[in-house]
């Protein structure tokens, strides 16, 4: 019985995996959108009020925002201020973050699989160790008949 | 046999019992649900890097996230029942799964770890810029998917949503104003004499409970997501869907849970957070935390904004329940409890009304992007609606809230009946006033869009 509830213990597994995953998807997710958005995320207060200042106008006249054209509020290609790519940027800069981020594109999907695998694994060695335990009358006294 | 029981059951439509009795339902929604998330994920994971060109982000934070409150509160917890993520992990289930018991840990505070995580991300979310990035909300998506696996494959049913979904704790609360909701006839349970409640444990035609609800003793919308299995297991018909009084249940709910109404206020502070942080006065407001914190980094002076989003109203709560406790002669965590449930159709009419913004006011986002991903190109707008009309429609779901939740109130105090419990409802009102106050003033104020 002792030694069922030890095994009971295993569904706190989740729990933990969960909390860890968030953790690396947060982590994932903060370094893919800093290569990115660090100058717009790491901002300070003073660059940041610029940008607030910057933000369109939704109530000019002619905006969608005003009651005018829905379209024409958006600039030229229907996106919201802030979208716009610098052509000036370097394009050195913009491959080596593209790259980047690609990269940590696949560590997250590729620690996906390995998650979903390992897990699968685990809960099938899990469910043969306990029926081995069930078929030897090992978990009667806890009320287990099937597992 | 037909449903039992008195009007209004909406199982007395005999479309409505055949869809709940079919062995397609809710499999057909949930198809549909996994081939759009499927897309959705895909896309946020691989495709276009800006929020306004990637179809998976737009359908998530321009219609479906929208819609979610709306769902909740017009279909009560549906969602929950087709949503693909618990569906995966159910395949999984079914193919090697151990069924364990939940953890004691799990069921006990579940909706706090619930609480948590839904802090967690929404901080994430500011700091991070997950909403801003398609990434983001793939890996957020992945996360979530990942979660319903592991847990789907070591601890029975759907423990997932139940103790630790983010959107799990949200979807309970918000379906709890619904006027749909799935109930059994007691008296018909009695008549028959079941004891063998297959409503709860299942039979040869439908799975157990998903939830490990007894629908026959059940008073809460909360862990019920309108699957079907009870409908299709009892034998004696004596599930109804009833059509009620919307927030009903929060003077009818007989133990009213601390974890619960903590989430409804918390919420509150949420949506103050989503919508402070989208309007032109939020840099002064980051300055003067700036000056108090002695440091000019955003991350930083937002966590300052955003833990104070989430303390005033607690504390606000908690002291109006402390003097209706004084004036109506009741415990005050009974009182922040029971008025706690009241702010969920305010906290529901806030969350409404700040996505009808995104939802109306770049809604077009969504058909644009699709058109993009097929190669071709957009020539208009995104909004559906000029800001005008957004605005008064933003104040319509407020005010019905608002109605709501004092009704609620009103009705709260009346229930729990003593002499002087009138005089309790009066610093609850004060309380609601400036929460409405609040509200009314951000979205009064221009805001920035999602895409």
């Amino acid at each position: 019985m002792a030694r069922f509830r030890k095994r009971h213990r295993l569904a706190m597994l989740p729990l933990a995996v969960g909390a860890l995953l968030m953790l690396l998807a947060l982590a994932a997710g903060a370094l893919a959108m800093g290569e990115d958005m660090s100058e717009m995320h790491g901002m300070t207060d003073e660059e940041m009020q610029g940008m607030h200042e910057q933000m369109p106008d939704t109530q000019a006249p002619g905006s969608a925002a005003a009651g005018g054209d829905p379209g024409s509020d958006q600039g030229t290609d229907g996106h919201g201020a802030g979208h716009g790519v610098d052509a000036a940027a370097g394009t050195h800069d913009a491959v080596g973050a593209a790259s980047a981020a690609a990269t940590v594109n696949w560590i997250v999907i590729g620690g996906f699989i390995v998650l979903v695998a390992g897990s699968t694994l685990a809960a099938v060695a899990t469910k043969r160790h306990l029926r081995r335990r069930m078929l030897a009358g090992e978990l009667a006294t806890a009320g287990v008949r099937d597992v | 046999m037909p449903p039992s029981g008195a009007e209004p059951n909406l199982l007395h439509l005999s479309a409505l019992d055949r869809m709940f009795r079919s062995r397609w339902y809710p499999g057909v929604f949930q198809a549909v649900g996994l081939l759009v998330f499927a897309m959705v994920m895909l896309a946020t994971l691989f495709g276009p890097t800006l929020v306004a060109d990637n179809v998976g982000s737009t359908i998530v934070w321009i219609l479906w996230w929208p819609l979610l409150p709306l769902s909740y509160f017009v279909f009560a917890r549906f969602w929950c029942a087709v949503c693909p993520y618990p569906v995966v992990g159910e395949w999984f289930q079914r193919l090697t799964g151990v069924h364990l018991k939940a953890p004691r840990l799990l069921k006990r505070y579940g909706i706090w770890i619930i609480d948590l995580t839904f802090l967690a991300i929404t901080w994430a979310d500011h700091v991070f810029g997950i909403v801003d990035s398609p990434r983001g909300t793939g890996y957020l998506l992945l996360a979530i998917l990942a979660g319903a696996i592991v847990t789907s494959l070591f601890i029975e049913r759907r423990a997932f949503c139940s103790h630790l979904c983010f959107l799990g704790g949200l979807s309970g609360n918000y379906s709890t104003t619904s006027a749909l909701a799935l109930r059994a006839n007691q008296d018909n349970c009695r008549k028959v004499g079941c004891k063998d409640m297959w409503c709860a444990n299942g039979s040869a035609r439908a799975a157990a409970c998903p939830f490990h609800e007894v629908p026959r003793t059940m008073e809460s919308n909360r862990d019920c997501n309108l699957c079907g299995n009870c409908i299709k297991s009892c034998p004696h018909g004596s599930l109804r869907l009833e059509l009620r009084k919307p927030t009903s249940e929060f003077w009818r709910v007989r133990k009213p849970r601390l974890d619960v109404a903590f989430l409804a206020v918390v919420l509150v502070g949420v949506v103050i957070v989503q919508n402070l942080t989208m309007l032109g006065v939020y840099p002064t407001i980051l300055a003067h935390v700036a000056m108090l914190t002695g440091t000019s980094n955003t991350n930083v002076n937002f966590t300052f904004v955003f833990l104070a989003a989430m303390i005033v109203p607690i504390l606000l709560l908690a002291a109006a329940s402390l003097i209706s406790s004084r004036l109506g002669g009741r415990d005050v965590l009974r009182d922040f409890t029971i008025f706690g449930y009241a702010l969920i159709p305010l906290d529901l009419a806030a969350h409404m009304a700040h996505n009808l913004y995104h939802l109306l006011g770049e809604g077009l986002a969504v058909p644009r992007s699709m058109v993009l991903w097929l190669g071709g190109t957009w020539d208009g707008g995104t909004a559906m609606l000029n800001t005008p009309t957004i605005v008064v429609l933003q104040y319509l779901v407020l005010g019905a809230g608002v109605t709501a939740t004092v009704y609620a109130a009103y009705r709260i105090v009346r229930s729990v009946g003593g002499v002087r419990s009138g005089r309790a409802l009066t610093p609850q009102l004060l309380l609601i006033v400036l929460l409405v106050a609040v509200n009314v003033y951000m979205f009064a104020q221009p805001m920035a869009h999602r895409a």
